[in-house]
């Protein structure tokens, strides 16, 4: 295609109305934002936000001018009238995603589409953008319910009289991913693993990208090509891709284990059918791991998005940060607000419970005040309910800290507590009377080291085994007080 | 460049002008001065803070420090290594955060890098472990020189420095055509791998595993006013008796020279231009800095300028310049720096040994790996524990605190690490950029990206490392490798390379800069090639034959 043929770039203050579902979801948001800082720019065009909760903290707040947020759940409601204006631009993004029934699935993907459709067409709209999923073009989509419900959803807005663009995106990438979440994990573990062999093709795009795409297909008129694949600037196979991702987290490399996939397939689709959908994963979700998930190219892309991130930029933010003055500082912490300042007579207490546990019975005052003065270093990491409960166990006594340590560091290794214990014993090897029971070895014949090392290595397993039986049920029971934030 | 703030004020200062006090620049300066020149350096200089109890070792000096929690751990505890994915089993002391601290208005963006710069008296090396090593000749061959033309300047740098070295295997990688000191007695852990190493040679080297001494810039003998090792293990917080060489020493003797003059707490922005000619070669004739401690632009003026200011600093200062040319906006290609790679290990005869904290604290082995091609040969250290902040390796390991605290001080004498280093080239993608940014200052952006072929090359040292210490009777656990990110080996190089080619943005073999009369860089951004081992000896030396060629 050559440029000619192209779409004119759009205006920007080409006055429009527009309407956006799906604001709050994780792709929405952003363009949210990027209308956000186009509007601040001066763009005139008036924005609707059709949104299933309108408290919803997603939002922005304030509003810009010339924007209204329209209360309405596409999974039940028609758009009410007067939400489109007649000649409006509509930008599709509300979709259920991840595990749930085939039901809520077809409800809000197939019936919300099909209710919106003929919003649009009814109101007179210019033109509807809908983002759908690359899953839609997979081949294999047994009991993947998602892209089936994505694929009929295209068919309903190819099917309709309003002009339409469609726009399939690969994996969503960017903060907040949850694709990029998963296969982090995947590709950061002990084992590492990849399901199936893994040399699919996939070629993920940041999200501010599709943002920008999304926003700019919203300013101009629908062009020649319906369905357009949106992915970033690198394309590769699943396994490279977890390779990237692993070296990125500063872990060595790990050939990953190569999971068959039929099996787990069948058993997690029967399954379901039993249990609904609670399971963590779905079989369909699996799909990515067998269908080729890269973008076909396409010149209208090229042109809207000429210098789309590359994979280096999205996992920018998981490059581990190097050791200095500078590094030691996590970039995760969040910091304390005075109002979860603890009085230095509960951080001297904890400071003599962690030692007694660590080995020394009576730490010198000085010790304590370097404690007590570097607390807020320890504590930057806030942790959620769960951790706040085992820094409150651990303080209880030498036994109680012994099981709650044990614990944390299965469960929470970089959390607040042991960050605490971390502390207490770095102030204990640089103190003058205690240092040696922390900073010299023990030497012993061999034999007697060995048979040291089996003892210490039963009683953390004894230690470890009480912990779970004891912490376990605990954990789970803070994850269903709810409001859980367990990290991210 | 907000240059309206004040009218700069013109210094005359000599005929050289040097811009750094890093290793590069106060070898540089000393060539000069012994060559009869005027030198003028103007520097960050950040000043390293008094040492305390200078006598004292590791131990005495945590008994009688009148607060050795705070010289240990800073006021807030702010070298406390907390557990973290990528926490490496050590972190620098408050007494060198001297070494790291930033001036104001210096920003750097990176992706895909993580660099360290310094802007103190002596730069990096004030942190470095020492570690020197003379290239190979078939190692210089990307350099527009003979090999030989830089031989006697490791000589000259080894005589000013002072290096400790053996003829053993090592020489096959790197050869010893310089006067060595003696090497210093190795701790029994050293010497156990070592004499381990000696009974199996064959086999290691039959696969490619060559050990030796590690060579290293620190002293076994007094040399004028620095003393010999004392083996005090205070190597990391700062050694009290100026045994491990740190450039800030041969900076003390310079400022006694009367033709020596410092100029520390300015920032150099860029090199200043002559035009006078419409058509002609820009000639540099000084160097525009801002007080770091705030306030106007001012202007050095010399007739030389020399770019000393570490390579990364230095391509800053180098962008800066044809931006105020009116060329904002080229990348320079060929960003390097070594893959990085901590092995941690067990010697398992080692265990329920004892082990002395007064030490000398670094690597005393080290090794290289034969992969057939000299290009692609690893450069490995070996550094057994012995002082150390122990936290940091305690959380590492896999039980609770307690239970991880006793078995760490079992195994305290059997525990070390091996560091190993891949060589990096030149390549399109890996950029030093400016960025404009909306207030009108700008940001140097690094970016650099790995190739697939790096992650298989990274492995395959790894395993070998692995096997290699399997040999030499230790565990090293493959969950414990710790891959660095990109720019934590410290060696960055290859941004304005030095070749024959008439190119842009190259310099001569002399250092001088192509398109710009009377401007040269004497640091690693000049080089064409980055070996595996550590390449500072080879940057001091370098800069020490430019400056014996410069008019
Ligand atoms: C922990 C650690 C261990 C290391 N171990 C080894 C090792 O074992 N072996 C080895 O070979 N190498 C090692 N290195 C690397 C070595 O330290 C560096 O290669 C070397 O110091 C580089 O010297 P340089 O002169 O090029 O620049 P730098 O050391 O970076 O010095 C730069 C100088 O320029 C000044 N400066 C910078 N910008 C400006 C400006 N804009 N205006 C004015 N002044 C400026 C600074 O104040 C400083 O004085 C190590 C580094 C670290 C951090
Ligand atoms: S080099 Fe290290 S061991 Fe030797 S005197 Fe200096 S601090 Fe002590």
């Amino acid at each position: 295609m050559t440029a000619a043929s192209l779409p004119a770039r759009p205006s920007p203050d080409q006055p429009r109305a527009l309407v956006v579902t799906g604001a709050t979801g994780f792709v929405g948001r952003r363009v949210v934002e990027a209308l956000r800082v186009r509007s601040a720019a001066g763009s005139t065009c008036a924005v609707t936000l059709l949104v299933r909760d309108p408290a919803s903290p997603a939002l922005p707040s304030p509003l810009p001018d010339g924007w209204r947020v329209v209360p309405c759940d596409l999974a039940r409601d028609d758009p009410p009238p007067g939400a489109i204006a007649r000649g409006s631009v509509v930008l599709h993004l509300a979709a259920a995603t991840g595990r749930l029934a085939p039901a809520v699935m077809r409800a809000v993907n197939v019936e919300g589409t099909r209710r919106l459709v003929e919003g649009a067409r009814s109101a007179g709209a210019a033109h509807l953008v809908f983002v759908s999923s690359i899953a839609a073009g997979f081949a294999d989509r047994r009991w993947y319910h998602y892209a089936e419900a994505k694929r009929d959803a295209e068919r309903l807005v190819a099917g309709s009289a309003v002009p339409h663009t469609v726009v399939r995106p690969t994996m969503v990438f960017g903060p907040g991913s949850p694709v990029q979440e998963g296969l982090r994990r995947l590709a950061t573990g002990g084992a590492p693993i990849v399901l199936g062999r893994g040399d699919v093709a996939v070629q993920p795009v940041h999200v501010d990208d599709l943002a920008a795409v999304l926003v700019a297909l919203a300013s101009m008129p629908p062009g020649d090509s319906t369905t357009l694949e949106v992915g970033g600037r690198d394309r590769m196979s699943l396994r490279a891709l977890l390779a990237h991702m692993r070296a990125a987290s500063g872990l060595p490399p790990r050939d990953p284990w190569s999971v068959p996939l039929a099996a787990p397939r069948l058993a997690l689709a029967l399954a379901e059918r039993v249990v609904g959908p609670r399971l963590p994963v779905t079989a369909g979700q699996l799909a990515s791991f067998v269908n080729d998930s890269a973008a076909a190219p396409n010149a209208v892309v090229q042109h809207l998005l000429p210098a789309a991130r590359t994979l280096r930029d999205m996992l920018d933010g998981d490059v581990a940060p190097i050791a200095g003055p500078a590094a030691n500082r996590d970039s995760a912490v969040e910091h304390l607000t005075p109002a979860d300042a603890e009085p230095d007579a509960t951080l001297a207490k904890e400071f003599a419970t962690f030692a007694r546990y660590l080995g020394t019975r009576r730490p010198s005052p000085r010790a304590t005040s370097a404690y007590v003065r570097a607390h807020q270093s320890a504590a930057a990491v806030r942790g959620d309910r769960f951790d706040r409960w085992l820094v409150a166990l651990a303080r209880r006594s030498a036994l109680a800290c012994g099981l709650a340590d044990a614990y944390a560091r299965l469960a929470r290794p970089y959390g607040p507590l042991r960050r605490r214990l971390v502390l207490a014993l770095a102030v204990l090897e640089s103190s003058p009377a205690v240092h040696r029971e922390y900073d010299t070895a023990r030497p012993s014949a061999r034999p007697v080291a060995w048979a040291a090392l089996m003892t210490l290595g039963m009683g953390w397993m004894l230690r470890t085994a009480c912990a779970v039986v004891v912490l376990a049920p605990l954990q789970l029971a803070a994850r269903v007080a709810g409001n859980d934030a367990t990290h991210g | 460049m907000a240059r309206a703030a004040a009218t700069p004020v013109a210094r005359s200062v000599a005929r050289y002008l040097i811009v750094g006090s890093g290793a590069t620049g106060v070898h540089a300066a000393r060539t000069l001065l012994d060559r009869g020149a005027s030198v003028a350096m103007v520097d960050v200089g950040f000043e390293r803070p008094g040492v305390p109890l200078p006598d004292a070792d590791f131990t005495a000096l945590k008994e009688q420090h009148d607060n050795p929690e705070r010289y240990l751990l800073g006021a807030t505890g702010e070298a406390v290594v907390y557990p973290a994915p990528s926490a490496k089993p050590y972190g620098f002391p408050p007494s060198k955060a001297y070494v790291f601290r930033r001036p104001d208005g210096v920003r750097i963006q990176e992706r895909g890098f993580s660099p360290l710069l310094s802007f103190a008296r002596g730069g990096l090396a004030e942190a470095w472990t020492g570690g020197s090593y003379e290239l190979r000749d078939e190692e210089l061959a990307d350099f527009p020189f003979a090999a030989a033309a830089l031989r006697p300047h490791y000589a000259t740098v080894a005589h000013r420095i002072g290096i400790t070295a053996a003829a053993d295997d090592l020489q096959r990688f790197s050869p010893l055509t310089s006067p060595y000191l003696e090497p210093l007695p190795m701790d029994a852990h050293s010497a156990a791998l070592h004499a381990r190493y000696d009974a199996r040679r064959d086999a290691l080297n039959a696969s490619g595993v060559y050990l030796g001494r590690s060579r290293v810039a620190v002293l076994s003998r007094d040399l004028g006013a620095r003393r010999a090792c004392g083996e005090l293990g205070r190597c990391l917080w700062g050694c009290p008796r100026g045994a491990l060489y740190a450039p800030s020493l041969t900076l003390t003797e310079l400022l006694t020279h009367p033709q020596f003059s410092y100029h520390p707490g300015w920032l150099v922005r860029r090199v200043l231009l002559d035009r006078a000619t419409p058509g002609g070669e820009p000639r540099a004739i000084g160097v525009e800095a801002v007080p770091v401690a705030g306030g106007g632009a001012v202007e050095f003026r010399a007739d030389r300028v020399i770019l000393a200011a570490g390579a990364l600093a230095t391509t800053q200062v180098y962008l800066e310049t044809l931006a105020a040319m009116g060329r904002a906006d080229v990348a320079l290609p060929g960003l390097m720096d070594n893959r990085h790679v901590m092995i941690p290990f067990v010697s398992l005869g080692r265990l329920g040994a004892d082990v002395t904290l007064a030490s000398y604290q670094f690597h005393m082995l080290a090794m290289g790996l034969d992969t057939g091609n000299w290009r692609t040969d690893v450069h490995g250290q070996v550094s057994t524990l012995k002082a150390a902040s122990v936290h940091p390796i305690v959380h590492s390991l896999p039980f609770d605190l307690r239970t991880s605290l006793r078995v760490f001080r079992r195994l305290r004498a059997a525990l070390g690490v091996a560091n190993i280093w891949l060589p990096d080239t030149r390549r399109e993608g890996n950029v030093a950029r400016l960025r404009r940014m909306s207030d009108g200052t700008s940001q140097l952006l690094l970016e650099y990206g790995d190739e697939d072929h790096d992650l298989v090359a990274t492995r395959e040292a790894i395993d070998r490392t692995r096997r290699a210490l399997g040999a030499l009777g230790c565990m090293a656990p493959k969950g414990m490798v710790k891959v660095l990110p990109r720019g934590s080996s410290v060696h960055y190089a290859g941004t304005i390379p030095m070749r024959e080619a008439d190119d842009e943005h190259t310099t001569r073999h002399d250092g001088s800069v192509r398109g710009v009369s009377g401007l040269f860089i004497v640091d690693g951004a000049g080089f064409p090639w980055l070996p595996a081992k550590n390449l500072t000896f080879t940057l001091m030396a370098n800069a020490t034959r430019i400056a014996e060629l410069l008019d």
